[in-house]
């Protein structure tokens, strides 16, 4: 027969794990909110002892311990899903940046002011007189100029963004990884000395290597003594005794242009070696900064360089208002969308675009006088009256003799005279009456060279035409197989493909997620109708425990007043 | 979903959504202030492609259209001027017929003579026509006139009779500094003090020369100043061509050039025939009259040629630009059907996702709402 005394004492521990019971009720409550908190659950037991009479007696209850609800399976299902999350979400993020940065379709991005420019070139083709066409020209191609430099310099800024951020991610990830290493001391020295769980902390090293993940690919396993061990590329950045923090390194980078910066990159501080994540914010960073930015850079550059060579070659070609020819409208030093330059003798003076094509002819002011040379050396004019009587146009040459009246003489091979037109010499073949010392005169039309008038835009005319010619990206035989305007089309449009190929990514990945946290609440999560419910319950069991120990109190009472 | 569903995850939900159906609301209404279907390449890379290619095209379009404006402003000045050109040597060619029948006389000549004077110079005119400021006849150098007249010229040249004596107009100089050769006189105007026409001295008009005869009044002299007014010809290139890009890859050139209407400068060009006949009446031969009408013949078959060649280049331009306006037609309507926003779509939507929304926070605030507590 048990005592009452024993008796009092199933009630005082009915009492004791109410208690408790109460208390982890509150703790659920009051973390509802808690990222990273899985709701606790008490696990008790019936207590009994031997009984001669009845085999088991009940010896009231007892708490075996406080569980943690959490599917811990899911958990790196979780990681691994926040690292491609989180990769993914910077490439969005700085794709959504470039984006911003071409201004298209709009009337003030690159395309638009390509078209100006182009226009420009025909409208100074029509009025190749006006001054005025000659500084639109210029104008229009300062604006182009001008939206290569923004486009470069965002893009510049884009770049040097990433580094500055990339250097506080890794920050971040030394912070958690500590983190993770304070907890795993904590939850060993509390788990192996006083035994039992140490359920917040190892909810707060989840939530760590949650957050972890998002930044850096990792993996990590938990050993027999609680320590968790993380390894990212396969190199320990957690071991059980402390965490190894990573690194932020500079590497200096030095362009063509003999301009150098410096470029971030991660190491790990244990093996002093570059360390290159394949997943998380920083691989994404690294990606956005290494791979996408400057594909971009280079095809704006590609741009820049094919518009500026193309229209410098055809410039060279004509004759401005001062009748130069040759000189470059870019500054062919200067062929990238950051540098792209008009060459300064071009944007100071209109009067040097080279809008006429060339090739004026003329003759000289009056028949030229001369003899028959003797001995049929030939009659040299570019020689004997003028250097610049060369390059004769053909069929030009009228010789006449100084005889009343005059005699018309007959070019061709058997008859009085050939001429070499190139060089201006005119052989008397067959011209036999008073060959050597005859007086003729010699009217002639020659190639000045120099423009033409000016009216004359054909050189701007053929620039313009540029832009239907196939000037861009050469195929494997180095044949270019596209128009500006086209390679311009196309390399906005693929960027904004690959954008929303990105972001249908970071969509789906972000839906995964979202699913996989409610698969994990649902496990962990704190329901508070439950709660309240147990709340009730656990104050009923309080209050019969209670009534419990008054009525055997009672019953205790009666006994010692007999 | 399995099993328990927490407050924190109706929460979430419900969050999400409202995000969501907000972003698309958000989607329509800056479509809708923007007028603009696409906002960036990303929202359809396909449309962006269209849109920058069909933007280019009707740039080009635009600028193609201007140029022919411009040409056909060029040709009408041009194809007025060949008109009035015709009915000048038109003129010339029916005194110059009136004037060889046997039955005028000197003074009726000399009459015709200064009327003839008059056309020709107006001919000169006509080769000056101006466009914009520009010289239209002139090839590529249009601030110069192909022709001009040069009136009381006068040059000192030596007394050798029986010699052909070029004449020089010492007032012009050409871009070299040297001293044209003078050519295409005017009939009637060469005049040497002391010495008469015909009798003490011979004048070659077109091939601007004199030969001086061997009187006692000639013996007379040692050197004679000689004036005259002449038609001079510049020594520059005019036959620059002035084109004109109508369609991708299609350049006109809407100039002829003064050599096209006039003929090649030279003893048979139009002004050299006019003066021909001038000739003939200046020295009341009516055989030199009835030989030279060939010549003014040849001079109309030129112009006519000329007003030919730029009446096709007019009709090139009209179909170019026939083509062109329903073209730019077209691209223009493509490019709103890529770029802009269907309005009445637009409002559709814009109101469907206002509703969705609206509904969706109307279930969110029931659902938020009641929890255990309320009811313990």
């Amino acid at each position: 027969m048990s005592s009452l005394l024993q008796t009092l004492g199933i009630g005082s521990r009915g009492l004791s794990t109410s208690e408790t019971s109460l208390s982890v009720t509150g703790q659920n409550i009051s973390n509802a909110n808690t990222e990273g908190y899985s709701r606790k659950r008490i696990e008790q037991t019936a207590q009994y002892k031997k009984d001669g009479a009845f085999g088991q007696v009940g010896y009231g209850v007892q708490v075996d311990e406080i569980t943690r609800m959490r599917d811990v399976l899911l958990d790196k299902t979780i990681a691994m899903n926040q690292s491609d999350l989180g990769m993914h979400t910077q490439i969005d993020e700085s794709m959504t940046r470039m984006e911003a940065l071409l201004t298209e379709p709009r009337d003030e991005g690159l395309g638009t002011a390509l078209s100006a420019f182009w226009s420009s070139w025909q409208d100074l083709a029509n009025n190749p007189e006006d001054v005025a066409a000659r500084q639109a020209v210029i104008n229009a191609s300062q604006a182009v100029v001008e939206k290569f430099h923004s486009i470069a310099g965002g893009i510049q800024t884009l770049r040097s963004d990433e580094d500055v951020l990339l250097e506080s991610k890794i920050k971040d990830v030394n912070k958690l990884l500590e983190r993770v290493s304070i907890d795993n001391k904590g939850i060993v020295a509390a788990e192996g000395i006083e035994g039992g769980k140490a359920n917040d902390s190892r909810d707060d090293r989840q939530q760590a290597l949650k957050e972890l993940s998002k930044l850096i690919d990792i993996d990590y396993t938990e050993d027999e003594k609680g320590y968790v061990t993380v390894t990212t590329g396969g190199q320990m950045i957690v071991t059980p005794s402390t965490s190894v923090p990573l690194t932020v390194e500079k590497n200096p980078v030095t362009l063509p242009d003999g301009s150098s910066f410096a470029i971030t990159s991660v190491g790990l501080s244990s093996t002093r070696q570059p360390l290159h994540p394949r997943s998380g914010e920083l691989a994404g960073i690294i990606e956005a900064r290494d791979n996408v930015i400057p594909a971009m850079q280079a095809k704006f550059d590609a741009l820049a360089n094919a518009l500026a060579q193309n229209v410098n070659a055809v410039h060279r070609q004509g004759f401005d208002a001062q009748g130069s020819t040759g000189t470059n409208f870019f500054d062919p030093t200067k062929v990238s969308a950051a540098t792209l330059a008009l060459l300064p003798e071009i944007s100071k003076n209109p009067l040097a675009v080279a809008v006429g094509e060339g090739g004026s002819t003329r003759s000289p002011a009056a028949p030229v006088q001369a003899t028959v040379p003797p001995g049929g050396t030939p009659l040299d004019l570019s020689q004997t009256f003028d250097p610049s009587y060369r390059n004769l146009l053909t069929g030009s040459v009228v010789i006449k003799t100084t005889d009343v009246p005059p005699v018309t003489l007959q070019e061709g091979a058997g008859k009085d005279y050939v001429v070499d037109p190139v060089t201006g010499r005119i052989s008397f073949t067959n011209y036999l009456a008073n060959p050597a010392g005859k007086g003729i005169t010699v009217d002639f039309r020659y190639n000045s060279g120099g423009s033409k008038g000016a009216g004359d835009g054909r050189n701007a005319l053929r620039i313009s035409q540029l832009k239907d010619q196939l000037l861009t990206n050469p195929d494997w035989q180095g044949t270019p197989t596209s128009t500006i305007t086209d390679s311009y089309a196309n390399m906005v449009s693929s960027f904004g493909a690959d954008h929303t190929t990105v972001s249908s990514r970071v969509g789906t990945l972000g839906s995964l997620d979202k699913f996989y946290g409610n698969q994990a609440q649902s496990v962990a999560g704190v329901n508070l109708d439950e709660e309240m419910t147990n709340l009730v319950k656990f104050q009923h069991s309080y209050q019969a425990s209670a009534k419990f120990i008054s009525t055997a109190s009672q019953m205790l009472d009666t006994l010692l007043n007999l | 979903m399995t099993g328990r569903i927490t407050f924190g995850m109706a929460a979430g939900d419900i969050q999400g959504g409202l995000y969501k159906n907000y972003g698309k609301l958000h989607d329509v209404m800056s479509q809708v202030s923007s007028q603009k279907r696409i906002q960036k390449p990303s929202d359809d890379s396909v449309g962006t492609w269209q849109a920058l290619r069909l933007r280019a095209g009707i740039a080009s379009n635009d600028q193609y259209q201007r140029n022919i404006s411009d040409g056909t402003g060029w040709l009408s000045v041009s194809d007025a001027s060949l008109n009035t050109g015709n009915d000048v040597i038109q003129g010339i060619r029916q005194l110059g017929m009136q004037a060889s029948n046997d039955t005028y006389g000197a003074m009726e000549r000399k009459g015709i003579q200064v009327e003839m004077r008059q056309l020709l110079e107006q001919l000169v005119t006509i080769s000056n026509t101006n466009y914009n400021g520009r010289y239209i006849f002139s090839g590529n150098q249009t601030q110069v006139p192909p022709y001009d007249v040069q009136m009381g010229a006068s040059s000192e040249v030596a007394v050798v009779p029986g010699q052909a004596v070029p004449l020089f107009d010492p007032r012009l100089s050409d871009s070299q500094g040297k001293i044209p050769a003078v050519s295409h006189m005017i009939p009637g105007s060469v005049g040497i003090s002391g010495l008469s026409e015909g009798v003490d001295f011979d004048v070659d008009y077109v091939g601007g020369s004199i030969v001086f005869r061997n009187t006692p009044a000639v013996q007379a002299q040692s050197s004679a100043q000689v004036g005259f007014d002449w038609i001079h010809r510049t020594d520059l290139d005019i036959s620059g061509k002035i084109e004109r890009e109508t369609q991708q890859g299609i350049v006109q050139a809407i100039n002829v050039s003064a050599d096209d209407v006039f003929g090649t400068p030279g003893d048979s060009d139009s002004f050299a025939s006019v003066i021909r006949l001038m000739e003939g009446l200046h020295r009341n031969d009516p055989h030199q009259l009835r030989n030279s009408i060939d010549g003014v013949d040849q001079a109309l078959m030129r112009l006519v040629h000329a007003q030919t060649l730029s009446g096709a280049v007019q009709n090139r331009m009209d179909n170019s630009e026939t083509s062109l306006r329903s073209s730019n037609l077209q691209l223009t309507t493509q490019q709103g059907l890529v770029e802009d926003v269907d309005l009445a779509q637009a409002a559709t939507d814009l109101s469907q996702r206002q509703q969705i929304y609206e509904a969706s926070l109307q279930v969110a605030a029931k659902i938020i709402q009641p929890t255990l507590m309320q009811f313990l």
